[in-house]
């Protein structure tokens, strides 16, 4: 009975009862949009990031302790000992989950053109497997490096965009790529420029280079490898994955460990910090002003039924019952302004993903982004728990004055 | 809550005072009473407008707490009882019934008749048939589902005397009844007070200034500044 009470409550100041619908809707629409733009930014990013060479899982050699964390510095120059790889990526491959590994060595050094060295940060990779996996770099020039293992003397380089420009080379060209071996001595190698590439990043575009295994190997004079990146299924539970190679792996010898991507892009974890704290902030703000609204709401509605409170508490109504009322009262607004506000959302969300808006590039960043919301149902419901929790909040001070309300000055009340 | 008073005592005030502070000025709203209503009796509280009637009329529901004296419901004294002790009582063996008849707008007739009877924890089905006939005793069957701002000032008391008595309480307190209803309809309403009364039983205390009403009853004690000043009213029936 309290429940239809409480909704045809709602309805005796209409007018007020639809500005507070307003609110509330509004509110919603701004949390969902917000939170819609930020999962498709993450998405967007998270693509990218494996897309761009990261990989889903990475299979290597645990860090020795002392290790920096950095799998650049703590692997370039000199591969760790990566026993059996061959045999581990066999094992690996066949896990439910796994659409393709390639094997991977990172290494740094300076490229030359004979006029100018750069510093480089250099990654090899087998073409083939790489785009099984579905690592697809976004050329800029050129083509993409061959999947057959070249022949020495007949070695190919794919460049960062900035590298290219620094080097002031482009498909076609000749540069000289020089780095420590895993012997201590330095070794260069003459590379052909097949094309250039961007990672979306600017300063990583200055520094990045991609190369294939053999050219690698032929460079480091190695057969070492760094590690073995995995990419998996659309769809795959990367944890359970991850958690599904781990215990393929070889118990004894060399330890391994199993790294997604998310743990080895630490600009992600960065940007999504980031955009975590910008959307807690608005949401608090959004929430705040909802609250305070919905708040001046309530306390008007229950000054204006004093007299109606006192009747009741004199027929023997407890006040528990009527701070339930009240409480009830904030539900169903949260729950039609909620419903309302997703439906909104809906429609907006729709309207923006269909006007594929273009935004500038973020800082740092290469490419515009478009807007674009990305919304799951799941939102939607939290986003009407959450306005829920909010408003039965804003029932606090009505409710106190309810338990501070005497039966008979209550009855006297104009 | 103690046990003393004889069965047939539904209330008993004694030695009953109640100040109100209106500013710096301290005013004995109801000053030295003693009051004792029988169970079944139809007592009227006359007197002028801030005479004291609806104050004591809330001391004897259970509203109020005197500051002096001692006020028994059925033997319990109310002074020594929590409050949900009061809520208890009020809710299941007491009526109300107001000047503005006090409905809740945005309920039918029938819904707040309901709300007495759902607030004594009586089953749905069991409430309708209960509900009806509270209705159909105050003459208003056919109105059921009508709101208050749909009904007449003499139908919405009805509904208010309906919600009052469909719980089968022990007493109705009714606070200036007949105040915001013409003389034809007080009458009619005075009238179903005392049938009530006398086929039910149920105990009636009326404040009232109303002449017609303190002509027609039994019992009525008069009241001026507080007091009682009628003593020989008291008591007789």
């Amino acid at each position: 009975m309290l429940a239809a009470l409480a909704l045809r409550n709602l309805f005796r100041n209409r007018r007020r009862t639809a500005l507070s619908l307003v609110v509330v809707s509004v509110g919603v629409v701004s949390l969902l949009l917000t939170l819609g733009f930020i999962r498709y930014s993450f998405d967007g990013l998270s693509e990218a990031i494996i897309r761009g060479g990261l990989a889903h899982l990475e299979v290597a050699p645990a860090s020795p302790p002392g290790s920096t964390g950095n799998a650049l510095i703590d692997r370039s120059g000199s591969p760790p000992d990566f026993p059996g790889w061959r045999e581990v990526r066999e094992r690996v491959e066949k896990r439910p989950g796994v659409r393709a590994t390639t094997a991977s060595i990172q290494m740094a050094g300076v490229m030359m053109n004979g006029q100018r060295s750069v510093a480089f940060a250099g990654a090899a990779l087998e073409p083939d497997r790489q785009k099984r996996m579905g690592i697809n770099l976004k050329l800029r020039s050129g083509v993409d490096l061959p999947d057959a293992a070249p022949s020495p003397g007949e070695d190919q380089v794919l460049l960062g965009v900035e590298l290219a420009r620094a080097l002031a080379v482009g498909p076609g060209d000749a540069v000289v790529a020089m780095v420590g071996t895993a012997d201590g001595t330095l070794n260069a190698v003459d590379l052909t420029v097949a094309g250039t590439f961007t990672t979306g990043l600017q300063d990583l575009d200055a520094r990045v280079a991609r190369v294939h295994l053999a050219t690698a190997e032929r460079l480091l004079s190695t057969d070492r490898v760094t590690s073995l990146l995995v990419g998996l299924e659309d769809g795959a539970d990367i944890d359970a994955v991850a958690r599904s190679i781990q215990q393929e792996l070889p118990t004894t010898g060399t330890p391994f460990a199993v790294t997604d991507w998310a743990t080895r892009a630490p600009f992600y974890r960065q940007v999504r910090g980031l955009y975590i704290g910008i959307f807690v902030f608005l949401g608090a703000i959004i929430g705040l002003l909802v609250a305070l609204s919905t708040s001046n709401t309530f306390q008007m509605s229950v000054l204006e039924r004093v007299r109606e409170f006192g009747t009741l508490l004199a027929m023997g109504t407890d006040r528990l019952q009527l701070a339930r009322l009240v409480v009830m009262e904030a539900v169903w607004l949260a729950i039609i302004g909620g419903v309302a506000g997703s439906a909104l959302t809906i429609g907006i969300a729709a309207a923006i993903n269909a006007l594929e808006i273009e935004m500038p590039p973020p800082p740092a960043a290469v490419d515009p982004i478009t807007l674009s919301v990305m919304l799951q149902p799941t939102d939607f419901l939290w986003a009407i728990v959450f306005m829920t929790l909010l408003l039965v909040a804003a029932t606090a001070p009505p409710i106190l004055r309810i338990f501070r309300l005497q039966v008979v000055e209550a009855l006297g009340h104009v | 809550m103690t046990a003393a008073a004889p069965a047939s005592l539904i209330f008993d005030a004694r030695g009953v005072s109640k100040r109100y502070a209106q500013g710096t000025i301290v005013v004995d709203a109801v000053s030295q009473v003693d009051l004792s209503i029988a169970a079944g009796e139809f007592v009227v509280l006359a007197g002028p407008s801030g005479s004291g009637k609806t104050t004591l009329l809330n001391l004897l529901g259970g509203l109020d707490r005197p500051d002096d004296g001692r006020v028994s419901f059925g033997g319990a004294d109310l002074g020594a009882s929590t409050e949900s002790q009061r809520i208890a009582m009020r809710r299941n063996r007491l009526g109300f019934i107001f000047q503005a008849f006090n409905l809740v707008p945005v309920l039918s007739a029938y819904e707040n008749v309901e709300y007495a009877l759902w607030l004594t924890g009586v089953p749905r089905a069991e409430r309708k048939a209960r509900v009806l006939k509270a209705l159909a005793d105050v003459g208003l069957g056919h109105r059921a589902t009508h709101r208050p701002d749909h009904l007449s000032g003499g139908e919405r008391q009805r509904v208010a005397l309906a919600r009052a008595l469909v719980h089968d309480p022990i007493a109705i307190l009714a606070d200036e009844p007949t105040a915001s209803l013409d003389s034809h309809t007080a009458a009619d309403i005075v009238g179903l007070f005392r049938d009530l009364n006398r086929d039910r039983g149920t105990t009636f205390v009326v404040a009232t200034h109303d002449p017609s009403i303190i002509a027609s009853s039994p019992r009525v004690v008069r009241m001026i500044d507080g007091r009682v000043v009628d003593p020989a009213t008291e008591g007789a029936r």
